[in-house]
């Protein structure tokens, strides 16, 4: 199935992170094709040498692990809690499919608001009833060292696959380490997330495969390409294109009154076209395009309606692109490129 | 880049292995010559052997992995390991025995993945009480690195078990006793400190509860005021489903009262870190640095005054037989080392630039701790061999 000539990208069959990740490619402009859903393959038609393989979350993980996939996207939790030299991660904050890996404890237990209180619990527990604390979690390699990490020693780890958050209601394990959405799941089982009991800020991230990144020319031609898209769409997010008509003596006055304030600068400055023929008035009409960072935008409007601006328009960016995709850079750097 | 496997790096240090190797066969030779018996120990143990006490700092870097169910570790050093083969050998505790070890302790530490091995040296006597038992153990840390052509050692010395008895004057639990004891060096730390450490406690150990007015644990009208506390805090329990993980509601309201006795404790706790402050502070040779720790004595501590008269002797007792001299010897009472299992005198051995070579210490309680019927006295050391090994390859 593996081409030697193909790139092969394993994304998320299933879970919480699968459609969002669809969603996400296609809005980076990366469609995915996917002809039948029952099978585990699909194509991306922007990036004609890739091949899809549709797998679960930690199965994502273990294929660019072992190098049967050289690109990936999963979860940056279950990343953390299966390291692997192979495996780097390439871009760690892809903004979707957020959430938390987290200590929580009964709703009852009003006595604890921090992880100081629970190595006392486990002291106690040690003490006074001659057994360890509890802790229900699929994630056993980051709790078990960030418990350690907290002075808390006398734990055991009761691993089970689904329904973590029932085990304290049913009465297997004491406290949980799980992942944590909204926390709704957690107060209808009545449980409490501890402050300062976060383990993993986990959203969706990109990996690839070391070896592959470091040898073969076709994989970091791919990479670079996927970055390019991907850099280039989360970027665009960040901006918004805006064109407002201004009445002026010449392009160059109104350029020096747009320039004059940093926010309607855009990223290089402004791009100023004459309204032809519109007028009955000796007036000059101009229409200035900038690009400006959304969250600028109205401090930006309220400058342009001081020089004069009206009808401001504002349309979406789909992509920036910058001299380079800064992520590539930074792998590039990472694996000791020049 | 690849980063460098655990194989990679021990063959980068082919020099230092051999240094190494050399100096460990003189060390095995010095050790049995003085009778120290070669005992080995397993590599894999039972994870819980090493979880004895919850203070230890280097807990978190123990190199852990299941089987079978079974949690189990790679030594992380030998002391615990000794304590276990002595209940196991001499379930009396009545024989004195003075052993050796060396070989390969693991730890893993996420800082650094790929330092996983390391080569220790370590000395153990166990079943013998007093200043003679202590005074050996360090004169043969000292001696044995004369032996392998260390030069420019620096003996460090403090005692846990001293600043454990001053600390009882403040009447704290042992959790705050325990978190105190591992601030040593913050306090020591110009950049933290007396403040610091506070502030740090203000937001963990003395918080009170978020349901809870500072005030409120203040007041004189205590017994009524936490009659109330507790009916409030079992009615909200109760409306907080039954979901209990293990605990009773005696338990939670038990635990409460103590967290809110502890957070009308912050006078004694700032009394407590002052002494902590002060006895950290002391850093000097031997005659003045008794003199000095002995003015922080209250009177009413006869136990404390009996401590720093032992030490005292043990440290004439170096000093008259020459086997250390006065110029290789710093009192550091603030001083704390990586395990929580120490009782009495604690030391290191650094060289001139502060390199730390070996180190050990007294630690009486630990052969109950892992499972023995009674404690045992013991006292022992342990060479950090690869940077013993760095220290000759410099020299």
């Amino acid at each position: 199935m593996i081409d030697s000539q193909r790139v092969t990208f394993a994304l998320p069959s299933k879970g919480a992170i699968a459609e969002p990740t669809l969603n996400f490619l296609s809005d980076c402009g990366l469609r995915i094709d996917k002809p039948n859903p029952r099978q585990y393959t699909g194509t991306i038609p922007a990036l004609p040498d890739v091949d899809l393989l549709f797998q679960r979350v930690t199965d994502v993980v273990y294929k660019v692990a072992d190098g049967t996939a050289q690109l990936g996207i999963t979860g940056l939790d279950v990343v953390r809690e299966h390291p692997h030299d192979d495996l780097v991660v390439i871009h760690d904050n892809l903004r979707y499919g957020y959430c938390k890996l987290l200590v929580a404890v009964p709703e009852a237990w009003v006595d604890v608001e921090s992880m100081l209180d629970l190595t006392e619990i486990a002291l106690d527990f040690r003490e006074n009833k001659r057994r360890n604390l509890r802790v229900a979690t699929t994630y056993t390699h980051l709790a078990r060292r960030f418990l350690h990490a907290r002075g808390i020693h006398h734990f055991t780890l009761v691993s089970a696959e689904g329904a973590i958050e029932a085990a304290p209601t049913i009465g297997y394990a004491d406290i949980i380490v799980d992942l944590v959405q909204t926390g709704t799941t957690l107060r209808e089982n009545h449980l409490k997330p501890i402050t300062d009991g976060v383990i993993v800020e986990s959203q969706a991230c990109l990996i690839g495969n070391r070896r592959w990144l470091e040898r073969e020319p076709r994989v970091q031609n791919t990479t670079a390409t996927l970055l390019e898209y991907v850099d280039a769409a989360l970027q665009g997010r960040e901006y918004s294109q805006l064109t407002v008509n201004v009445c002026g003596e010449s392009a160059a006055v109104i350029a020096e009154k747009v320039a004059a304030n940093p926010l309607t600068r855009g990223l290089q400055g402004p791009t100023i076209a004459p309204i032809l023929g519109a007028h009955a008035t000796d007036q000059l009409w101009f229409t200035v395009t900038i690009i400006i960072q959304n969250k600028q935008m109205l401090s930006a409007i309220e400058h342009l309606r001081q020089i004069g601006g009206t009808q401001t328009t504002v349309t979406p960016v789909r992509y920036v692109f910058f001299e380079q995709s800064p992520t590539y850079a930074r792998l590039r750097a990472d694996l000791g490129f020049a | 880049m690849q980063p460098p496997s655990s194989a990679d790096q021990f063959h980068l240090q082919q020099t230092r292995q051999r240094i190494l190797k050399q100096f460990s066969t003189e060390l095995a030779a010095f050790f049995a010559h003085l009778g120290y018996e070669m005992v080995e120990t397993p590599f894999i143990q039972d994870a819980e052997l090493f979880l004895t006490k919850a203070g230890d700092q280097i807990i978190n870097r123990l190199f852990t992995f299941e089987r079978n169910g079974r949690n189990v570790a790679l030594r992380p050093e030998f002391t615990v390991s000794a304590a276990s083969l002595y209940n196991m050998q001499h379930p009396m505790g009545d024989q004195v025995v003075r052993w050796q070890f060396h070989g390969a302790v693991f730890e893993d530490d996420p800082e650094a993945p790929h330092q996983i091995q390391r080569f220790t040296i370590g000395v153990e006597l166990i079943g013998q009480r007093g200043v003679d038992a202590d005074a050996e153990i360090i004169a043969l840390s000292a001696r044995g690195l004369d032996e392998i052509g260390v030069r420019n050692w620096r003996v460090q010395l403090g005692h846990i078990g001293l600043m454990r008895a001053l600390l009882k004057q403040f009447n704290l639990d042992s959790l705050t006793e325990r978190v105190l004891l591992t601030q040593l060096p913050a306090l020591h730390n110009p950049d933290q400190g007396k403040a610091y450490v506070l502030s740090m406690l203000d937001q963990g150990l003395l918080s009170a509860s978020p349901t809870d007015e500072p005030d409120h644990a203040f007041t004189d009208d205590m017994t009524t005021q936490n009659t109330q506390y507790v009916l409030d805090v079992l009615l909200d329990a109760t409306q907080r489903g039954v979901t209990m993980g293990g605990r009773s509601r005696h338990d939670i309201v038990e635990r409460l009262l103590r967290k809110r006795q502890r957070a009308t404790e912050r006078p004694q706790i700032a009394a407590a870190l002052d002494l902590l402050t002060d006895l950290s502070a002391i850093d000097a040779a031997p005659p003045a640095a008794i003199r000095e720790l002995s003015s922080f004595i209250p009177s009413s501590m006869p136990g404390a005054r009996t401590l720093v008269q032992e030490w005292s002797a043990m440290i004439d007792l170096l000093l008259e037989t020459h086997l250390i001299p006065e110029t290789q010897l710093r009192l550091v009472p603030g001083l704390l080392r990586n395990w929580d299992y120490y009782t009495g005198m604690i030391f290191d051995i650094r060289d001139k630039q502060g390199l730390l070579l070996g180190g050990g210490g007294r630690y009486d309680e630990l052969t109950r701790l892992v499972g023995g019927d009674q404690e045992v006295p013991a006292v022992g050391f342990a060479y950090y061999a690869d940077t013993l090994a760095q220290h000759l390859d410099n020299q």
